[in-house]
C-alpha cells in the first residue's frame, strides 16, 4: 500500500514550499521539493547600475538582507575593481556577524523547537518556580481561549517529542526569552548598518557609516547580552535535545542528505581573504578539496525554465516555460562537480572539521542528519559569537590609527572605483546563515547586463537534475519512517535545514466586522 | 483632561511589503512619501519591507502600530481599507499572511503581552508580479490613502 502525503504549504519557514511524498508500509520512498513562487529578481536587475544591485537584492529577503546586500557587493567591487578597506571589513563581519547571532537562535525556538515539543505538557507543570508558573499561565491562557497560535499549527506529538513538563515549560520560557534577545541582536546590527531595518551602510568598496566610540560601547554592550543567552541559553538547550531526548533520532541519521557538503567561506580573517572563519572547502566521501567555483552548475531539467543543457551561473538563463511536462518546481537544480550537495551549518561543521562539533558527535554516535543540522548551527553560532569581540577590539585599533593620519580619520571605503567600468565580470561567493551564497553580476556599457544568484535553499532544496538524481532534501526524507496520518518526522526533516524561499508576498487579507472601506 | 496614559502616544507608522513585487511594494512608498511630509515627533515612520519578527526591535515604546499594507479582501483594486483592533480580540485569525512575516509578529506581541493598539490600512492590490513600481489603480488611490492616514494619526493623537 502507498500513499501520498502532500504538505502545502510546509508552515514555519519563509516562504512557500510544496513537499510530496510517497510513503509505503510506514516509510518514505519518493519525495519531491516543489518551490511554487517565481523569483523574477534577475530581469529586475538587468539594465540597471550596478551599484544598485546591493539594495534591489536584499529586499529580496526578509531575513538575511545584509547577506545579500554584501554578496552583491563582493560581486560588484570585483567587477569594479574595488579594494575594500581593512576598517571596512571589520565593519562589514560585524555587522553580518551580528545577522547570524540574531538568525540561528531564532530558527532552533521559533521554528523548529515545537517540532518536537508536546506544548500542552505544561499544565502538568507542578513546580513553583514563578517564572515558569507565568509561561504556564500565558500558555494555558491561549490554550482556553483556542488560539495556541504561535505554537501551533502542528502534528500531533509522537514518540519523539519530548512530553516532560518541567523540560518542555523550560523551552517555552527560553523561547520567550530568545524573542527578546534576537530584538538586541537586531539592533547591533542597526548600530553600524545605518538606515534599518534594510541597511543602507554596506556599498561598492566599502561602507558609509562611521562607527563612533558611542557606536562601539552600545554594540559591545549588545553583544555581551546576546552571547550571554547563546553560551547559557541556546547551545546548553540545543545540545541538551541532540544528546537527551532526540539521541535515537541524531544516532540513526534521520533526515541525511546526500553525503556531499559545499562551503564557500565566510568573514574574512585578513585583507587577503584567504584566511577565513568559514572555511571553504568541498567534501564528498568523506574526503576534503578545495572549492573551485567553476564546478558549479545548474540543470533546469525540473524546473519551469526553457530547456537548457546544465551551465555554470555565468551562463545561466531564466526564461520561464510553463508548459514542461517535466517540471515541478521553480527551483533550479545546483550541483558541484555534477552531485548533489548540501550546503548550511552541517556542511560548514563538516568542511571546516570543527572541533566542538567532531567531538560531540564522535562522543554520542550522532550521524549527519536532522538533529545534526541543528547541533552543527548552534556550534558554529559560538564560532562567530566568540569571533565578534576580537572584531571589536580590532576595529577600534584600525579606527585609533586612523587618528594619527593625514585625513584624522580611518579609510572604510575605496572611492576610486565607484563608477562601473565600461564592462567587467565579478563573483561574491559567501556563506549566509543559511548555506553557500552565490552572485554574479556581467556589466556592459556601465549597466548591469546579467545577474545570476543561487541562494542556500535552492541548493538544499532543488529538485531532480538532468540525471534524474534527487536534491538533498528529497534524498533527505527518503527512508524516513513516518506515521501516514501524523507525518511529523516529515516537516522535522524539512526545517532542520532552515529552508528560506522569502521574496515572498505580504499582501494582507483581513476580514469581519472591522474592516472599514474608506 | 489628558490622562498621563494620553500623554505617551506614540505611534510607529509601519510600511510593510516587497518593492520587487509591484503592489506589493505599498508600504514602503506611502511610508517614504508620509514621512517627507509629515511632522510629529510622537510618530515614526519605518519601512519594514520584508521583515517579520525582526520588527520587535523596533515596536517597543509605541503604543500604537499603524501598518501599511496591500490588502486582498477581494474588493475592487484602488479600493481603500482599514482595520483596527486589539491584538488579544482575535487579530490572528483575521490577518492571514503567508509565511513568516506580519502575522508573526503580531503573535509574539501577544505572547509577550506586548499592549498595542493595531491599526491596518492598504489599498486592494491589483498585480503584486514581479517588477517595480505600483500598478495605476493603486497610485491613484494613494493621496487618499495618505490622507486617511494623517487623519487617523490626528484623531489618535488628539
Amino acid at each position: 500500500m502507498s500513499k501520498r502525503i502532500v504538505i502545502d504549504p510546509v508552515t514555519r519557514i519563509e516562504g512557500h514550499l510544496r513537499v510530496e511524498v510517497i510513503v509505503e508500509n510506514g516509510v518514505v520512498v519518493d519525495a519531491w521539493t516543489k518551490g511554487t513562487m517565481f523569483r523574477g529578481l534577475e530581469q529586475i536587475i538587468q539594465g540597471k547600475d550596478p551599484r544598485d544591485a546591493i539594495y534591489i537584492t536584499e529586499r529580496i529577503c526578509g531575513v538575511c538582507m545584509a547577506s545579500h546586500g554584501w554578496t552583491s557587493a563582493m560581486a560588484v567591487e570585483t567587477a569594479h575593481g574595488a579594494v575594500i578597506p581593512s576598517a571596512a571589513r571589520v565593519i562589514r563581519n560585524l555587522m553580518v556577524g551580528a545577522l547570524w547571532l540574531h538568525d540561528h537562535p531564532l530558527h532552533f525556538y521559533h521554528l523548529s523547537a515545537l517540532d518536537y515539543l508536546d506544548v500542552l505538557a505544561v499544565k502538568d507543570y507542578q513546580g513553583n518556580d514563578q517564572n515558569l508558573l507565568g509561561v504556564k499561565a500565558k500558555i494555558m491562557k491561549l490554550v482556553e481561549g483556542g488560539d495556541t497560535a504561535p505554537l501551533t499549527p502542528r502534528y500531533v506529538p509522537d514518540d519523539f517529542s519530548v512530553k516532560d513538563p518541567d523540560t518542555v515549560i523550560t523551552a517555552l520560557s527560553h523561547y520567550l526569552q530568545a524573542l527578546h534577545v534576537q530584538a538586541k541582536a537586531k539592533q547591533m546590527s542597526a548600530i553600524l548598518g545605518g538606515k534599518q531595518p534594510h541597511q543602507s551602510s554596506i556599498i561598492v568598496g566599502g561602507v558609509t557609516v562611521y562607527p563612533t566610540d558611542e557606536n562601539i560601547n552600545q554594540f559591545r554592550q549588545l553583544l555581551a547580552e546576546v552571547v550571554h543567552f547563546i553560551k547559557t541559553v541556546y547551545i546548553p538547550d540545543v545540545i541538551y535535545f541532540a544528546t537527551g531526548p532526540l539521541l535515537p533520532l541524531a544516532k540513526a541519521g534521520i533526515g541525511k542528505g546526500p553525503g556531499n557538503y559545499l562551503s564557500y567561506g565566510a568573514f574574512d580573517l585578513d585583507d587577503s581573504g584567504k584566511d577565513k572563519l568559514y572555511k571553504s572547502g568541498f567534501v564528498s566521501n568523506g574526503q576534503i578539496e578545495a572549492f573551485n567555483d567553476a564546478h558549479i552548475t545548474e540543470a533546469v531539467t525540473s524546473a519551469w525554465y526553457r530547456n537548457a543543457n546544465p551551465a555554470h551561473p555565468w551562463d545561466g538563463a531564466t526564461d520561464v516555460n510553463l508548459d514542461k511536462s517535466s517540471a515541478y518546481t521553480f527551483i533550479k537544480a545546483p550541483r558541484y562537480k555534477s552531485l548533489a550537495t548540501e550546503v548550511g551549518p552541517l556542511a560548514r561543521m563538516i568542511v571546516a572539521g570543527y572541533e566542538p562539533y567532531v567531538k560531540l558527535t564522535k562522543e554520542y554516535g550522532i550521524k549527519p542528519g536532522a538533529v545534526a543540522r541543528h547541533l552543527a548551527r548552534a556550534q558554529e553560532t559560538m564560532l562567530v559569537a566568540d569571533q565578534m569581540f576580537k572584531w571589536i577590539k580590532e576595529l577600534e585599533e584600525l579606527l585609533e590609527e586612523g587618528k594619527s593620519s593625514s585625513l584624522g580619520r580611518t579609510k572604510i571605503h575605496d572611492t576610486d572605483s565607484w563608477e562601473p567600468p565600461q564592462s567587467g565580470k565579478g563573483a561574491g561567493l559567501n556563506e549566509a546563515p543559511r548555506g553557500a551564497l552565490g552572485h554574479w553580476v556581467e556589466i556592459q556599457d556601465k549597466k548591469v547586463k546579467n545577474y545570476q544568484m543561487v541562494v542556500p535553499t535552492t541548493w538544499n532544496a532543488s529538485p531532480r537534475d538532468d540525471k534524474g538524481v534527487r536534491g538533498p532534501l528529497e534524498q533527505a526524507l527518503i527512508g524516513l519512517p513516518v506515521d501516514e496520518n501524523n507525518p511529523a518526522n516529515v516537516v522535522r526533516v524539512i526545517r532542520s535545514f532552515d529552508p528560506c524561499l522569502a521574496c515572498a508576498v505580504h499582501v494582507v487579507s483581513p476580514k469581519g466586522e472591522k474592516l472599514i472601506q474608506i | 483632561m489628558r490622562e498621563v496614559k494620553d500623554l505617551q502616544k506614540k505611534v510607529l507608522v509601519l510600511g510593510v511589503g516587497n518593492i520587487l513585487l509591484k503592489d506589493d511594494g505599498l508600504g514602503p512608498f506611502v511610508v517614504k512619501e508620509l514621512e517627507e511630509s509629515y511632522q510629529n515627533s510622537d510618530v515614526t515612520f519605518l519601512d519594514g519591507g520584508t521583515l517579520g519578527l525582526d520588527l520587535l526591535a523596533y515596536i517597543e515604546g509605541h503604543s500604537c502600530l499603524l501598518i501599511i499594507d496591500a490588502l486582498d479582501v477581494g474588493k475592487e483594486p484602488g479600493s481603500i481599507f482599514s482595520w483596527e483592533g486589539k491584538i488579544l480580540d482575535g487579530f490572528s485569525q483575521q490577518v492571514s499572511i503567508h509565511d513568516v512575516g506580519v502575522k508573526e509578529l503580531l503573535l509574539a506581541l501577544n505572547l509577550l503581552d506586548i499592549d498595542i493598539e493595531i491599526v491596518v490600512m492598504g489599498i486592494q492590490k491589483e498585480d503584486i508580479s514581479w517588477g517595480m513600481g505600483l500598478s495605476e489603480s493603486v497610485q491613484k488611490s494613494i493621496p487618499l490613502l495618505k490622507e486617511a492616514v494623517i487623519n487617523r494619526l490626528n484623531e489618535y493623537l488628539g
